[in-house]
């Protein structure tokens, strides 16, 4: 019977252990990177993967190996033992060196997404705002969507005061964020409301929008999956599978679950710059000054 | 001692003090015990509903269908499901968790093994149990409030929980074009919010329960300490103590600390909400649609700052009770000696001591300064390494030990094996470049309940099927037992460990409909099979609850230490009567005397044989 319990815990380990190796093949994994620093954030999740992955198999093993070895018999007593200070120094040890090792081998690439600068290890620069771009976009989350706002010019003189209190010829857009390939893009993330938290599952990438402030965002895509078509005035696809999506990740309300937008990645600047005119153009043709949605909006928030 | 001459001369108590207004601490425990069960049904009811949305977002239920309004179609609203997720994390955590680990086991157990006779304020813990009933009352009646219980996930962040029509709403000046809208919204109802329904007054009676919760976990945890340092048996050195009572110990050290910072936030809040006062409002105001309100001066951030600062250690606080439950149990029940018995004890403290500095590890997204993020992840990272240090001495207690296969140990053993998992996912969240991505997704859903569930549960598990003889004089039933166990940790990893899959997708949690999304598209069949695992093991908990029932009135009768075990509470008679034990037991040694050489494979604390032999009885 005893052994019974052993199998069973085996068993389940073993699942979980099954179900991580199916999931790849399912299609049940991490989406498509396209980040230029997305790649260091993949291989650092294999990292942690391998290195709890070892523990796992050693610790479930070590439980599993003693539920079938050591189970009560008649007149057969364990061992008085109190402890083993060896053991306790090298299984403080280990672990204490790996996790350590886990820390400072993520902090470049926290650093590389957090415009953080490490020179040496002191001091550490914070360039905030300053990076270089090509690309500056305003974001607003409100329930429940997203409004982006581009700079004529792709870069605005006074990218702050910009980001606060825009253009008149700023083009608008509702749940399309626009940007080309290998464009360095500084997001400027703001709310009018509550938090939202703008993820973009493809670029690994999020970030929380504080009611009150601005936070600064960028990334680089490395792949694009749109161009625009002057001719019928649309964009096409250059991959039918490659849909890039918005999601918010900060609860913000009842329909928290439809902040749904997307991501276009043009094929060049030049393409990025025929479709921001051609939607300027658009938007200029409305009377009303106001936001409007330029290419076929998502959902635009709206059940 | 003025106190037990009360309890050995004083008169037979009534059945209103000894069974409601109790000052026994054994009664408070069971009482604690019994409302922690009425919460987890209820808790368990809200999570099934959850989980049938995300298995069938678009359907319309078959039968419960009826229960939603005609207005919502027949299937539950976007809003409901908010509220559902909202008081099930909340019901769970501060009304069943909580109060089992430290109001159970704290209160049951802390005398019995230190051999006192009650707590060090009889009154007070008496207290510490009814402030819960405003509490319970509260949050019960908040499903019925108008515009439904609280909505803001059990994390309540301004500025979604704490907006309310008294933070000086005003609308925006008429705009030709603009659809005309009601003044009257705000003006009637002044406790609504404009930015969700369930932030109006669900979310007033959600802060107000909560601060109830607080104010008896106070009364509970000073009680604990003074307990512990005040009113051991003589020979009970701090480092006899069983491990149980250290964990208690620590927890409640912890709770002393962290929870008043909880209270007073969960205050500001309230005073937010009900004198438009600005501690989460920012300077700028915000605009609902139309609606404006008037300009702040405060930061939605100080909330997260100080909900996390209490957080966090609660989440220690929710597990510490159950690792030194289940040390005592796998002792007892491998029959060997705890293996290192000081460092268990260090690890714990440096759990509880490095547990102050890691809040910041649920905020790496939330606009803190991102400098910050890597002290918080270094801190969080090597707060894994006691947590490894706990898991190698268990399984080190079982290598070469004799194990009895009881359902309390079956429990603890799952313990083991589900805390390694909820553990190692902890990893991937701490490294601040990862955690970007698996902030707010279903991954964290999976770390939750692989820590609170699959582990803090099964803990109570044990340690509820260990004690019941002690708190009833009758055992629980073994073969149900070990049914609910073995389909406990069957359905309870169908259902949880898919979800690390589906972080690792990028499902966001608190959704109330994934399948708009492309990406998720194909995660909905994992979705539906963790449905259908979720509501068996929501069936299966029926055997727990039957097991406690028929065992009250069927159990077989338990001797004075049913399971040979050396720590003093089983010392007392089963159950013990008003005042504990016969004698205050004097103690001989540490809790791990198994194994040992004599006719009895083990010593208990109080016994006075120490070269084999006789053992006093
Ligand atoms: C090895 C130790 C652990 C590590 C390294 C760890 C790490 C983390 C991190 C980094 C997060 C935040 C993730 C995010 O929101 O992005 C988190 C969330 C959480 N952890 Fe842990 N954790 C550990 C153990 C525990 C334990 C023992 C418990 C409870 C008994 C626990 C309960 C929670 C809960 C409830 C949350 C989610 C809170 C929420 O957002 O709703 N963790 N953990
Ligand atoms: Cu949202
Ligand atoms: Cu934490």
């Amino acid at each position: 019977m005893h052994r019974c319990w052993g199998l069973l815990f085996a068993a389940v380990n073993l699942a979980a252990i099954g179900l991580f190796v199916v999931s790849p093949a399912m299609g049940w994994w991490l989406p498509r990177n396209i980040a230029s620093y997305g790649a260091d954030i993949d291989h650092l999740f294999y990292l942690i993967l391998v290195a709890t992955g070892f523990f796992f198999v050693i610790t479930q093993g070590t439980l599993v190996y003693c539920m079938f070895r050591f189970n009560a018999k008649d007149g057969v007593k364990s061992k008085n033992i109190h402890g083993n200070t060896k053991l306790e120094i090298i299984w403080t040890a280990i672990p204490a060196i790996i996790l350590i090792y886990l820390g400072f081998a993520q902090t470049p690439t926290w650093a590389k997404m957090k415009y953080i600068e490490i020179d040496t290890w002191f001091p550490v620069k914070y360039k905030g705002t300053n990076i270089e771009s090509d690309l500056h976009v305003t974001v607003l989350g409100r329930q429940w969507e997203w409004r982006m706002r581009y700079p004529q010019g792709n870069i605005p003189a006074d990218p702050q005061a910009w980001a606060d209190l825009g253009n008149l010829n700023d083009l608008h857009a509702v749940n399309e964020l626009h940007a080309w390939k290998d464009a360095r893009v500084k997001i400027h993330l703001k709310t009018q409301d509550v938090i939202h938290s703008f993820f973009l599952p493809n670029l690994r990438l999020k970030q929380d929008a504080l009611p009150g402030k601005i936070m600064p965002m960028w990334f680089q895509p490395i792949e694009a999956n749109v161009r625009f078509n002057p001719k019928t005035r649309m964009l096409e696809e250059l991959n039918p599978s490659s849909t890039w999506e918005i999601a918010c990740a900060e609860l913000c309300g009842g329909n928290h679950y439809r902040m749904r937008g997307k991501l276009f990645v043009h094929e060049s600047k030049q393409d990025y710059e025929r479709w921001f005119a051609d939607a300027l153009k658009n938007q200029r043709l409305h009377e009303s000054p106001r936001v409007q949605p330029v290419v076929a909006a998502g959902n635009g928030g709206n059940p | 001692m003025n106190h037990d001459t009360h309890h050995t001369t004083g008169s037979k108590p009534g059945f209103l003090t000894s069974y409601l207004f109790s000052q026994d601490h054994k009664m408070i425990g069971i009482q604690f015990l019994f409302s922690g069960l009425i919460f987890f049904g209820i808790g368990g009811l809200l999570a099934l509903l959850v989980r049938l949305q995300l298995g069938w977002p678009d359907g319309n239920l078959p039968y419960i269908g009826k229960w939603f309004p005609q207005s919502w179609g027949g299937k539950m609203s976007p809003e409901f499901y908010t509220m559902l997720f909202t008081m099930h994390a909340s019901i769970m955590i501060f009304f069943v968790i909580i109060p089992w680990l430290t109001g159970t086991f704290g209160n049951f157990l802390i005398p019995l093994m230190i051999g006192a006779r009650d707590m060090a304020f009889p009154k007070l813990n008496m207290f510490s149990y009814w402030v819960m009933w405003p509490a319970f009352i509260i949050i019960l009646a908040s499903f019925f409030v108008d515009g439904g219980a609280a909505s803001s996930g059990w994390t309540s962040y301004p500025t979604l929980a704490n907006v309310g029509a008294e933070a000086g709403l005003e609308k925006l000046p008429f705009k030709p074009g603009d659809a005309p809208t009601s003044y009257t919204v705000f003006k009637d109802d002044a406790f609504n919010s404009p930015a969700a329904p369930g932030a109006g007054m669900g979310q007033i009676f959600w802060l107000v329960s909560l601060i109830f919760v607080g104010i008896g976990s106070m009364m509970g945890s000073v009680n604990y300490i003074t307990t512990i340092l005040n009113m051991r048996a003589p020979g009970m050195d701090l480092m006899r103590m069983p491990l149980t009572v250290w964990s208690l110990f620590i927890t409640a050290i912890l709770q002393a600390l962290a929870l008043p910072v909880l209270t007073v936030a969960l205050m500001l809040q309230l005073l937010d909400k009900l004198i438009a006062t600005n501690f989460f409002l920012p300077p700028g105001g915000l605009s609902f649609g139309n609606w404006h309100t008037t300009p702040g001066g405060g930061q939605p951030l100080l909330w997260q700052h100080l909900f996390w600062f209490y957080s966090h250690p609660a989440v220690y606080i929710m597990i510490l009770p159950a690792m030194g439950v289940v040390s005592d149990i796998i002792a007892t029940f491998a029959r060997k000696p705890m293996f290192g018995y000081k460092p268990m004890v260090f690890s714990m403290a440096a759990i509880a001591s490095l547990g102050f500095i890691v809040w910041g590890h649920h905020m790496f997204q939330s606009g803190m300064d991102p400098r910050l993020g890597t002290g918080f992840m270094l801190a969080t990272i090597l707060i894994a390494v006691p947590s490894a240090i706990k898991t190698f001495n268990w399984l080190a207690t079982l290598w070469g030990s004799s194990i009895l296969y009881t359902t309390a140990m079956l429990n603890a053993l799952a313990f083991v094996s589900m805390f390694v998992i909820g553990g190692l996912s902890g990893i991937f969240m701490a490294a601040t470049p990862v955690d970007v991505y698996f902030h707010d997704t279903y991954f964290i859903v999976a770390h939750i309940h692989y820590v609170l569930f699959m582990s803090s549960i099964f803990g109570i598990f044990a340690g509820v099927t260990f004690w019941f003889p002690k708190m009833f004089g009758r055992l629980m039933n073994e073969p149900l037992g070990k049914v609910h166990f073995a389909l406990t940790f069957i359905f309870g990893n169908l259902t949880f460990f898919p979800m690390h899959i589906l972080g690792i997708g990028g499902h966001p949690r608190r959704y109330y409909d994934p399948t708009i999304y492309q990406y998720l598209e194909n995660l909905q069949p994992l979705n539906q099979f963790m449905t259908i695992s979720a509501l068996l093991l929501g069936l299966t908990q029926l055997l727990f609850v039957t097991n406690i029932f028929y065992s009250l009135w069927f159990g077989a009768k338990a001797s004075k230490n049913p399971w040979n075990c050396n720590t003093l509470e089983w010392d007392a008679p089963s159950p013990p009567p008003h005042g504990n034990f016969d004698q205050i037991p004097q103690v001989q040694r540490g809790p791990y005397e198994y194994a040992i050489d004599g006719p009895m494979d083990h010593l208990t604390q109080s016994s006075p044989a120490v070269d084999g032999g006789k053992i006093h009885e």
